[in-house]
C-alpha cells in the first residue's frame, strides 16, 4: 500500500496490525474457552458416565448374587433335573421377591422357559442364552421393544449347565432421570442400542437423531472423548459409553448430551468482556497510534518547513522539545542551520571586506556609494593614497603596513561618524561622504577634506613605532546618478593618480588630465610600434671643450617623428619608456646607433666621444648591462654612459658594481642632471665617474644672481675635487659660455653651442671650424 | 486292553490322517484293529473323547466285559479320571481319598444318582444300567466335575493326550462308530458314523466341534 502521508501510514499500519493481533487473540481465546467448556463438560460427563456404570454394576451385582445363589441351590438344581415345576417355581419366586427385580426367568438347555414364559423379555433372552450356552454368570444391557433392561444370566450347573436363571430390571427414563440428577450439570442421559448393522435406536424405539457415523465413532472410542454434534436444539456436546450387551449382535451405549450453548453460557460474559475490551483497545490504539504518528510526523513536518525556509534564505530554527532521536535531529538541524548561517555570514564578510584590515573592500564601497547616491545628494568621494606605503611595507613588513591602514581607517571612522571607509588597494583608502544638499554658499567639500588630510597626516603608532604618512587625496563630487558608483570611485582614484603625478597633496578629478593620461596609453602603443620599426632616431648635441676649443664629444639624444603627432617630446616618451620597460629596447637602439655613428666618425678621422643616456633601472639589469658592454666594446673608449645621480640610490651595491664593470671595460661614466636628485655625497663619492654634468636649471639660473653663480662654481670645484670633468648643460648664450669658462668648467653643452642634430649634420658641423668668444662681458651680463 | 503299534506308525499318523479322513466319511471297509484319532476344528488332538464301535450284528455284553474294576475316585477335591467309560451294567466304585466329605451326584436323565456325604476311605458304588452319559458333580464342591460314559458295546476306548484311541479286537463287518466328548457341540455331545471293520485294520480320523474350554476341564 502506498500512503501519501507518513501519519496515515503509521496509523493504518500499527492500528491494522493491532486489530489483526487482537482478532487472533479473541479468536484464540474463544476457541480456548469453547475447548475448556467442552472439556469441563466432557469431564463431568465422563464422571457421570462412570457413576452410571458404577450404579449399574452395583445393581447388576445384587441381581448376580441372587441369581448365583439360586442357581447353586441344590434343591433348585434337583427340581430342575427332575422337572419338578412346582418346586422350581416356588423356589424361584421365593428368591425373586427378595431381590426386587422386575423380571425373572428360568431357561432350560433347549431354550424353553421353565419360569416366566409370559415375561416380555422371555423369548429374546431365552434364544440368546440357549445359543450362547453360558457357563458363567454374566450381566448385560438388553433392549427389548425399545425398553432397556439390565439383565443377569446365571447358569444352573450340575455340573454342566442344565438351565439358566435370568433376572432383569428395566432401565426406564426414571432411572435416567436419577442419573441426570446425580450430575452437577443439567445433562441429558439416554440409552441407545443397535442390533447387527441396524440403526441406532433410542429408548423410545425411534431412530436416534444423532449422526450415526459420529455415534459409531463415539461408542467405539474407549477414551470416552466428547464431540460436538448438531442436535435438534442446536449444537450439543456428546459423550457415549458402550455398555456390556447381553447378546453378541447388540450394542448398547449410554449417551450423555449437553447443549453447547449452555456450556458456553458461563463463559459468555467473559467472551463478551473480551470482545468489548478488544473494541475499546482498538479505539484506544487507533487514537494512540494517530497521536504517536502525529508525534513523529509533526516534528518531521516542522523540519521540512525549516528546510524550506533555510532554502529560501530565511532564518528558521525548529523547536522540537522531545528528547528522542527526533529531538536530536531537530538540534542537529538547528546546529547545521546556524553553522550554514555563520559560514554564509563569513563568506559574505569575506566578499565585502579586506581581510587583513577588516575594512570594507571595493565591492562593499561601491554598494555604499550606490546607496548614498540613491538619496539624490552629492557624494564626496575621496581616494587617499599613502605616499610612503611601499617604503613602509618593504622596511617594516606587510603586517605593519596592514595595521597602519587599519589604524588609519579606524581613525577616519571616528573622524566622520557617517563616513563610509574602505580599502580600495593596498595603499589607498576610499572615503565616501554624503554631503548636505546643493545650494549652500561655500564649498561643502573643504571641511571634510581638511578633516581627512589632518586625520591621515597625524602620526600613528603601530607596533610601538610611530609612523607618519604623507597622504595624497584625489577626490570628486559625485552628483550625476547616471554615472555608476564604480565609475565615480574610479574618478577619485584617477584624481589620486593625478595628484601623485603632480606631487600635490590634494587634487580634484580633472577630465583633461585624465584625457592626457588616456593619450599616454595610446602613445605607449605607438612607441612600441616605433621601436619595432626603428622609427626612433639618434640626434647628437655637441659639447664644447674649453681646453681644446673644439667639440671633443657629443651627447646622443633620441628623437621620434611620428606620422600624426610630428616630433614627440622626448620627456614624454622617455618617461613612458621608463615606466613600461620599453627603455631597454630604446636604450639599445640608441646605443647601437651611437656605436654605428661612432664607427663612421672614427672612420672619417674624428675623435669624438659619444655619450648615451643610460637609465638607472638598466644598471640593475645584468643581462642588459652585458649587451651594452658588448656594444661599447666595438668602439673602445669612445662611448660614455650618462647616468643620473639617483640611478644607484635604489640598489647602490648592484648599481656601483655595474658602473665599475663599465669603467673597467673602458667606458666612460658621466653623472647626469647633477643637482636635481638631492642625493647625498656619500653616494656620489662611490660612483667612479669621469664626468659630472651640471643640471641645466642651475646653469640657466646663473643669470639670476651671484648666489646662483657661486653655486655653479662650487659644483664645478666639487667635481674637480672628486677628480671629474665638469660639463654644464643648458648653455644657451655666449655670456654663459664665457662665464662657465671663467669658472673653470671643462665643457659646455646647449643651444649656445649647437642644437641636437642628425649624424649627417653633425659631420658637417664638425667639418666647419668652431669659433667661440670666451670674453666675459660682465656689463652685458648684468644688464 | 491297549495294543501298542510301532512308533513309526504313530509318527506317521499326522501326515496321513488328513488324507484318510475322506475315506472315513465314505464309510469304506476297514481292518480289524482300528485306530481313531479325534481332532477339533483347528486340527488339535482332543483328549477325553470316548470312541465306541457297535457292530451291525447285535453283540451281547458278556459278564466278563463287566468285570472291571471301574473306579471314579475323588482325590484332591477332584474326580479322577475326568472321563470314565464303562459298558452298560457295569458297577463303578467311588472311593473318597480326600479328608473332606463329598456329595457326588448326577442329574443325567439316563443315570441319575446321589451319593450323599461320605467321608475318607469310604467307597460307594453305582451300577450304570443305562447307556448314556452321567455328568458327575459334588454338591459341596462346585468345581468338581467328571463324566461317566456308559456304552452298550464291548468295543470302546478313550483318546489319550495325542487324541488317539485304539480298538484292537473288532469283529469284521459293518458297524457304527460313536464318538463322545463332554464339550462336543452336538446333541448328547456325541456323533456317530458307519464303519466296516476287517482284519487288516484301519485308521480313522474324526473331527469334532467343541465348546470353549471351561474351568475344570481336564
Ligand atoms: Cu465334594
Amino acid at each position: 500500500m502506498a500512503f501519501k502521508r507518513l501519519k496515515t501510514r503509521l496509523t493504518v499500519t500499527y492500528g491494522g496490525l493491532f486489530v489483526v493481533v487482537l482478532a487472533l487473540l479473541v479468536a484464540a481465546t474463544c476457541w480456548a474457552v469453547i475447548n475448556y467448556a467442552t472439556l469441563t463438560v466432557q469431564r463431568e460427563m465422563s464422571a457421570t458416565s462412570s457413576v452410571f456404570q458404577r450404579i449399574w454394576a452395583i445393581q447388576s451385582e445384587t441381581q448376580r448374587t441372587s441369581a448365583d445363589l439360586l442357581s447353586r441351590d441344590f434343591g433348585f438344581k434337583t427340581a430342575i433335573a427332575k422337572a419338578d415345576q412346582a418346586t422350581l417355581r416356588s423356589a424361584f419366586e421365593n428368591l425373586k421377591g427378595r431381590v426386587a427385580v422386575d423380571d425373572g426367568l428360568v431357561i432350560d438347555l433347549n431354550g424353553s422357559l421353565l419360569v416366566g414364559a409370559n415375561s416380555p423379555i422371555a423369548n429374546q433372552v431365552a434364544s440368546i442364552v440357549a445359543q450362547d450356552y453360558p457357563v458363567e454368570t454374566f450381566a448385560g444391557i438388553q433392549t427389548i421393544k425399545g425398553q432397556a433392561f439390565s439383565v443377569v444370566v446365571a447358569p444352573v450347573l450340575a455340573p454342566d449347565p442344565i438351565a439358566w436363571v435370568v433376572f432383569a430390571s428395566a432401565l426406564n427414563q426414571d432411572e435416567m432421570g436419577k442419573l441426570e440428577a446425580l450430575s452437577s450439570i443439567p445433562l441429558r442421559a439416554a440409552l441407545i442400542s443397535k442390533r447387527g448393522n441396524g440403526v441406532w435406536m433410542n429408548a423410545s424405539g425411534a431412530e436416534s437423531a444423532l449422526d450415526p457415523i459420529a455415534l459409531e465413532e463415539l461408542v467405539l472410542d474407549k477414551a470416552g472423548r466428547a464431540t460436538i454434534e448438531d442436535g435438534p436444539h442446536g449444537q450439543q456436546i456428546v459423550v457415549a459409553t458402550q455398555l456390556p450387551a447381553l447378546g453378541q449382535d447388540e450394542v448398547t451405549a449410554l449417551i450423555l448430551t449437553y447443549p453447547l450453548a449452555l456450556a458456553l453460557a458461563n463463559y459468555q460474559p467473559l467472551v463478551l468482556a473480551l470482545i468489548g475490551l478488544g473494541i475499546v483497545a482498538v479505539l484506544v490504539l487507533g487514537f494512540a497510534s494517530r497521536e504517536i504518528a502525529r508525534g513523529i510526523t509533526q516534528p518531521v513536518f516542522r523540519l521540512k518547513q525549516a528546510v524550506n525556509s533555510l532554502q529560501s534564505g530565511d532564518r528558521m530554527l525548529v523547536d522540537i522539545q522531545s528528547k528522542d532521536e527526533l529531538g536530536d535531529l531537530g538540534q542537529a538541524f538547528n546546529q547545521m542551520a546556524t553553522s550554514i548561517r555563520e559560514r554564509e555570514a563569513r563568506i559574505l564578510y569575506m566578499a565585502r571586506h579586506d581581510l587583513p584590515t577588516g575594512l570594507p573592500n571595493r565591492a562593499a564601497f561601491e554598494e555604499a556609494v550606490h546607496d548614498l547616491m540613491q538619496a539624490e545628494r552629492p557624494v564626496l568621494l575621496v581616494a587617499a593614497g599613502m605616499e610612503s606605503f611601499d617604503h613602509i611595507r618593504s622596511v617594516w613588513g606587510v603586517e605593519a603596513s596592514h595595521q597602519l591602514i587599519a589604524g588609519l581607517g579606524e581613525r577616519l571612522r571616528h573622524t566622520g561618524q557617517d563616513w563610509h571607509i574602505a580599502r580600495l588597494s593596498p595603499s589607498v583608502i576610499g572615503i565616501a561622504i554624503g554631503l548636505p544638499d546643493r545650494g549652500i554658499g561655500h564649498d561643502p567639500t573643504s571641511i571634510p577634506l581638511d578633516q581627512i588630510a589632518t586625520a591621515l597626516a597625524t602620526a600613528i603608532v603601530v607596533d610601538n613605532k610611530s609612523f607618519e604618512v604623507t597622504p595624497a587625496l584625489g577626490f570628486d563630487l559625485a552628483t550625476d546618478p547616471s554615472i555608476s558608483a564604480s565609475d565615480w570611485i574610479e574618478r577619485s582614484l584617477i584624481a589620486l593618480d593625478q595628484a601623485q603625478v603632480a606631487k600635490l597633496a590634494l587634487m580634484r578629478f580633472d577630465p583633461r588630465t585624465y584625457d592626457q593620461l588616456a593619450d599616454n596609453l595610446k602613445l605607449t602603443d605607438q612607441l612600441r610600434e616605433a621601436l619595432d620599426h626603428g622609427d626612433l632616431q639618434a640626434f647628437y648635441q655637441p659639447k664644447f671643450n674649453y681646453r681644446t676649443g673644439q667639440v671633443t664629444s657629443v651627447e646622443a639624444l633620441v628623437r621620434w617623428q611620428h606620422a600624426e603627432r610630428g616630433w614627440v617630446s622626448p620627456q614624454a616618451f622617455v618617461l613612458i619608456a621608463e615606466e613600461t620597460g620599453l627603455i631597454r629596447e630604446l636604450t639599445e637602439q640608441v646605443l647601437r646607433a651611437a656605436v654605428a655613428d661612432q664607427k663612421r666618425l672614427h672612420g672619417l678621422g674624428y675623435d669624438v666621444c659619444i655619450s648615451v643616456n643610460y637609465s638607472g633601472r638598466l644598471l640593475n639589469d645584468p643581462e642588459f648591462c652585458q649587451t651594452a658592454l658588448a656594444l661599447c666594446a666595438e668602439v673602445p673608449n669612445r662611448i660614455c654612459l650618462e647616468i643620473t645621480e639617483t640611478a644607484v640610490i635604489n640598489d647602490p651595491v648592484t648599481g656601483v658594481q655595474a658602473i665599475k664593470r663599465f669603467v673597467d671595460a673602458g667606458v666612460e661614466i658621466s653623472i647626469d642632471d647633477f643637482g636635481t636628485g638631492l642625493s647625498s655625497l656619500s653616494y656620489l663619492k662611490q660612483i667612479p665617474a669621469q664626468e659630472l654634468k651640471i643640471d641645466r636649471s642651475f646653469v640657466v639660473a646663473m643669470t639670476d644672481g651671484n648666489r646662483e653663480r657661486r653655486l655653479v662654481r662650487s659644483i664645478i670645484e666639487m667635481g674637480h675635487g672628486l677628480g671629474m670633468k665638469v660639463t654644464a648643460e643648458g648653455v644657451e648664450d655666449q655670456a654663459a659660455i664665457a662665464l662657465l669658462g671663467s669658472m673653470g668648467c671643462d665643457m659646455a653643452q646647449g643651444y649656445g653651442i649647437a642644437k641636437p642634430m642628425p649624424a649627417d649634420q653633425l659631420l658637417a658641423f664638425l667639418a666647419k671650424p668652431l669659433s667661440m668668444d670666451l670674453t666675459l662681458d660682465l656689463e652685458k651680463k648684468i644688464a | 486292553m491297549v495294543f501298542q503299534r510301532t512308533n513309526l506308525f504313530q509318527s506317521a499318523l499326522w501326515l496321513v490322517s488328513a488324507l484318510c479322513s475322506w475315506l472315513v466319511s465314505s464309510a469304506s471297509a476297514i481292518a480289524g484293529p482300528l485306530q481313531i484319532s479325534v481332532v477339533d476344528g483347528e486340527g488339535q488332538a482332543v483328549e477325553h473323547a470316548v470312541v465306541s464301535v457297535e457292530p451291525a450284528a447285535a453283540v451281547k455284553l458278556k459278564p466278563g466285559d463287566l468285570r472291571g474294576p471301574f473306579v471314579m475316585s475323588q482325590r484332591n477335591i477332584a474326580f479322577e479320571p475326568f472321563v470314565l467309560v464303562v459298558p452298560k451294567g457295569a458297577t463303578v466304585q467311588f472311593p473318597n481319598m480326600d479328608r473332606v466329605n463329598h456329595h457326588v451326584y448326577s442329574f443325567s436323565p439316563t443315570n441319575p444318582f446321589q451319593l450323599p456325604l461320605y467321608g475318607r476311605g469310604i467307597t460307594r458304588s453305582v451300577t450304570f444300567g443305562q447307556a448314556g452319559t452321567a455328568a458327575l458333580g459334588c454338591n459341596i464342591h462346585d468345581k468338581m466335575r467328571a463324566y461317566i460314559r456308559v456304552v452298550d458295546t464291548p468295543y470302546y476306548a478313550k483318546t489319550d493326550r495325542s487324541g488317539v484311541a485304539n480298538l484292537v479286537t473288532l469283529p469284521d463287518g459293518a458297524a457304527t462308530l460313536r464318538v463322545w466328548h463332554p464339550a462336543m457341540m452336538a446333541q448328547g455331545q456325541e456323533m456317530s458314523q458307519s464303519v466296516t471293520t476287517n482284519r487288516s485294520g484301519n485308521r480313522v480320523v474324526v473331527t469334532i466341534r467343541l465348546r470353549p474350554a471351561r474351568a475344570g476341564d481336564m
